[in-house]
């Protein structure tokens, strides 16, 4: 058997972040002509691992070899030219540009930049490359206007048309459709055949038995191991993966759509109606329509799936819910009485709560103290007389909540600016739950979660819901959503779209109604 | 727990100790070039403030006028919002005060109260304009209350060129308000006023708010992040206002307490550069009341000593004005270095 040479090996590699050592002596070789999955939790270093190889930082120990040398990266151009290119989970696209003017940026540089670039040649070269990958973009139109899965094509055009050797791909199936997904692993697949290395960021073990040769385990800034696809089970890669933390036969996530179907949630159906939204509309300043005449009902018990790529109205329609902007027209009922405009305060007395999905600049206080910070939107229930707050109160309850959602931190009065994002979110969550609410808007909850937080969350959902709560679970987690939700309506272009059932829950038939295909 | 807050707080003022110390250094350096006698230089700006009472009470006195300016900097500070009209606030209190005792008469405790209430619904007054504007149009509160100090500073020379002008002055001042509305004295001779209690009181009652109360706490959380404070349903939109007309209010008291107390009379340029002062030392302070009332304290020192360094050692004014900014844009890069060590 030939030896073949890996095109870059990362030797143990090292970084920390402040207090943090996100990286504790990696060694990962990565091939030409093959899929390799960089699989792990949110927080176990795949992306910096990976940003570590693209130049963007530089490790505080290790060796980068790439076609055999030593090599330091400087800069993710200087990995360009040595046949690296990363796609981010958030593209790098100028949106004012053609797709065509994007790929052409950054294509020369220094002095050489001065000289027009011959767009048609260079068009021409993309029209082959699209041929080669499956992977087909209007050329001519702007980012700005082409839906995020195409964006996502743009920039692996941009990589392909560089004639680079490793293609690192950063969690690509956020925010995709499932059939847009099965294109993407179809490409890929294709792209590995002519030579091309790919690895592929995920925290979903589906995808890359989908579409890895190898799998690549990484948990807390360790590679844990590797293995080819075809001689592993799935069941060793997720202990590998999340630890002995989960209890794997009690698990949500693990157990699978089916049983949780049938057994934790069937026996309490939804009840009376909760909430009833009709005819729901935004239009912004200019007068373009954001929410198109939204209506629907919750349930008490019920937990409402809202699917949908990111940009299409998710964000604004859970603020007009919560009261965070006024709608143009359009009615909002809880428990039969108008809130449509009611204050935010009101509704929170009404036993609305929210989790916001943007959650450095909406969820947190940075200068507030952790404790602070888990009161917030119920603080003035703190309150003496309506004038002191009652500190020996939020303190004892802060002290359960960090305790309870294991929320990291020095002690309740550290500033919450010093929380790690994962922290931020159990915050966030903490206190939504916290305040037991009648109606939960919760926006991508999960994000950035390992897998024993985001289970928790999920079964503190699941616990509202026979509690005789309603949830509004907004996600762009296609695969979290139908394991929880009663119900999946989907969000597109501003509409609320299809409604389906639990027992007619169909992963491409969502897709479709996700890109619009399917009218509602 | 108080052990790790007090090595948090000895943390935390390394970055000072070092920049006050290097700015030390380079005065000391300047003054030697310049001929003077260094090491008594630097014991002249330290402790000039303490060698006699009347210098010390001068000292109190800026102390009290620095307290109140930066009070009134830091309460809009904390909401986010920046009150650079402090000066024009402390001018109108000043002024109403001057008014109420120069205009009314009545029984000696009244006529004070009066005038200090003057003061105080003058120098509301005052921000409540640039406040509404910005509550109503989204005009930026900086570039209004810097408006607001031009006109309060002409007004100034308009109210005391006109009915009350001091014949016998050269300088525009009005003259001395009755006696039943000067605020009593501590101390007769060397005097001191018992300004200072009340601007102590006002440090005090605003920490507590600041610290205690509901609105306090809604207030830090709309300056640490509006827009989360919004999301949760704190009303941003009527505290960031009313912080700068409770700022407002907390200048104008300042002012009146200084003419009440200490000038009896409306003079134009009181102020002096105090406003700027008061500003920087709840910047340094990053609003915290806690830090202000001593960080006011030794920049009233500092002030007094280096003015002692022109009498004492010949040092020339000019070259006491170029330390003193030195002293402080040190204390301010002090602030810079401890972000750059997060």
């Amino acid at each position: 058997m030939v030896v073949v040479r890996p095109y870059v090996r990362l030797e143990n590699i090292y970084k920390r972040f402040g207090d943090v050592e996100a990286l504790k002596g990696v060694t990962l070789d990565i091939f030409t002509g093959q899929v390799l999955g960089l699989l792990g939790e949110n927080g176990a270093g795949k992306t910096t691992l990976m940003n570590v190889l693209f130049g963007l930082y530089k490790p505080d120990a290790g060796l980068i070899y790439v076609d055999g040398r030593v090599v330091r990266i400087k800069s993710p151009a200087h990995a360009i030219r040595l046949g690296i290119f990363m796609v981010h989970q958030h593209f790098k696209l100028v949106s004012n540009y053609t797709a065509l003017e994007n790929i052409a940026i950054g294509m020369s540089s220094g002095i050489k930049s001065l000289k027009p670039i011959d767009l048609a040649e260079l068009e021409e070269r993309i029209n082959k490359v699209m041929e080669a990958s499956g992977l087909y973009v209007n050329l001519r139109e702007k980012i700005r206007n082409l839906p995020l899965g195409v964006r996502q094509r743009v920039e692996i055009l941009k990589a392909l048309v560089r004639g680079v050797k490793i293609l690192i791909l950063d969690e690509p199936t956020t925010n995709l459709t499932p059939q847009e997904v099965d294109t993407l692993f179809n490409a890929l697949r294709n792209l590995v055949r002519t030579g091309l290395g790919v690895v592929f960021i995920t925290h979903k073990l589906h995808e890359v038995m989908a579409v890895a040769d190898e799998i690549a385990v990484l948990r807390s800034g360790v590679l844990l191991g590797r293995f080819k696809r075809s001689e592993v089970d799935q069941a060793t890669v997720i202990k590998l993966m999340v630890g002995e933390r989960i209890d794997l036969e009690k698990s949500i996530i693990f157990r699978g759509f089916r049983q949780v179907s049938t057994s934790a949630r069937a026996e309490n159906m939804p009840g009376p109606e909760l909430l009833r939204v009709e005819n729901l509309s935004l239009r912004d300043r200019l007068g373009t329509t954001i929410l198109d005449s939204i209506s629907f009902t919750l349930s008490r018990g019920e937990i409402l799936g809202i699917a949908g790529v990111s940009g299409n109205g998710q964000r604004e329609f859970v603020e007009v819910i919560f009261g965070v902007r006024k709608p143009t027209s359009g009615k909002i009922l809880l428990e039969g009485v108008d809130i449509t405009n009611s204050s935010i305060r009101d509704r929170i007395l009404m036993g609305m709560f929210y989790v916001p999905e943007d959650r450095l600049s909406e969820g947190i206080s940075p200068t507030l103290s952790v404790m602070e910070n888990l009161v917030l939107g119920i603080h003035f229930t703190y309150s003496t007389k309506k004038l002191l707050m009652d500190f020996k109160r939020v303190r004892s309850d802060a002290l359960q909540l960090i305790k309870k959602y294991e929320i990291k931190t020095p002690d309740m009065a550290t500033l919450a600016s010093k929380l790690s994002g994962g922290n931020i979110q159990k915050l966030m969550v903490a206190r939504a739950f916290h305040t037991k609410p009648k109606v939960l808007i919760a926006h991508n909850p999960t994000r950035g979660l390992d897998i024993a937080t985001t289970e928790r969350v999920l079964c503190e959902v699941l616990g509202l819901k026979s509690a005789g709560s309603g949830v509004i679970y907004v996600s762009e987690d296609l695969d979290e959503l139908m394991l929880i939700s009663d119900r999946i309506a989907v969000m597109y272009k501003g509409r609320l779209v299809g409604s389906l059932t639990r027992d007619r829950f169909d992963k491409y038939e969502i897709g479709k109604l996700m890109a619009g295909v399917a009218g509602g | 727990m108080m052990g790790t807050q007090l090595i948090r707080l000895v943390k935390a003022s390394i970055p000072y100790v070092f920049s006050v110390s290097l700015a030390f250094g380079i005065a000391g350096l300047i003054l030697y070039l310049g001929g003077y006698d260094v090491v008594s230089s630097y014991r002249t700006i330290l402790t000039a403030s303490f060698w006699n009472l009347n210098s010390f009470f001068l000292t109190l006195t800026k102390f009290s006028t620095l307290l109140t300016m930066s009070l009134a900097f830091s309460i809009p500070y904390i909401s986010r919002k920046f009150n650079i009209g402090v000066e024009g606030q402390y001018l109108m209190g000043a002024l109403g005060a001057a008014l109420v005792g120069l205009a009314m008469s009545a029984p000696a405790g009244i006529h004070v109260v009066i005038s200090l209430m003057a003061g105080v619904a003058l120098g509301s007054l005052w921000a409540s304009l640039p406040a509404f504007l910005m509550a109503r149009y989204n005009v930026n509160e900086v570039i209004s209350t810097i408006m607001m100090n031009f006109i309060a500073r002409y007004s100034v020379i308009v109210f005391a060129m006109s009915l009350w002008r001091d014949v016998a002055s050269g300088h525009p001042m009005t003259i001395p308000i009755s006696d039943t509305a000067t605020l009593p004295l501590l101390n007769p001779s060397p005097p001191l006023s018992s300004g200072i209690i009340f601007s102590l009181a006002i440090a005090a009652l605003l920490y507590f708010i600041v610290a205690l109360t509901v609105v306090g706490y809604e207030l830090r959380a709309t300056g640490t992040n509006p827009r989360a404070a919004e999301v949760f349903g704190v009303n941003t939109r009527l505290l960031m206002p009313l912080s700068l007309i409770i700022g407002g209010g907390i200048a104008g008291f300042g002012g009146a307490l200084d003419v009440t107390g200490y000038y009896h009379r409306l003079i134009d340029g009181m102020q002096s550069n105090y406003p700027s002062l008061g500003i920087l030392i709840a910047l340094l302070s990053k609003g915290k009341i806690t830090f202000i009332v001593p960080v006011a304290f030794f920049i009233s020192v500092i002030d007094v000593g280096t003015n002692a360094l022109q009498r004492i050692e010949r040092v020339p004014i000019e070259l006491v004005l170029i330390l003193e900014g030195l002293l402080l844009v040190f204390i301010l890069v002090s602030e810079s270095l401890r972000w750059w060590r997060k």
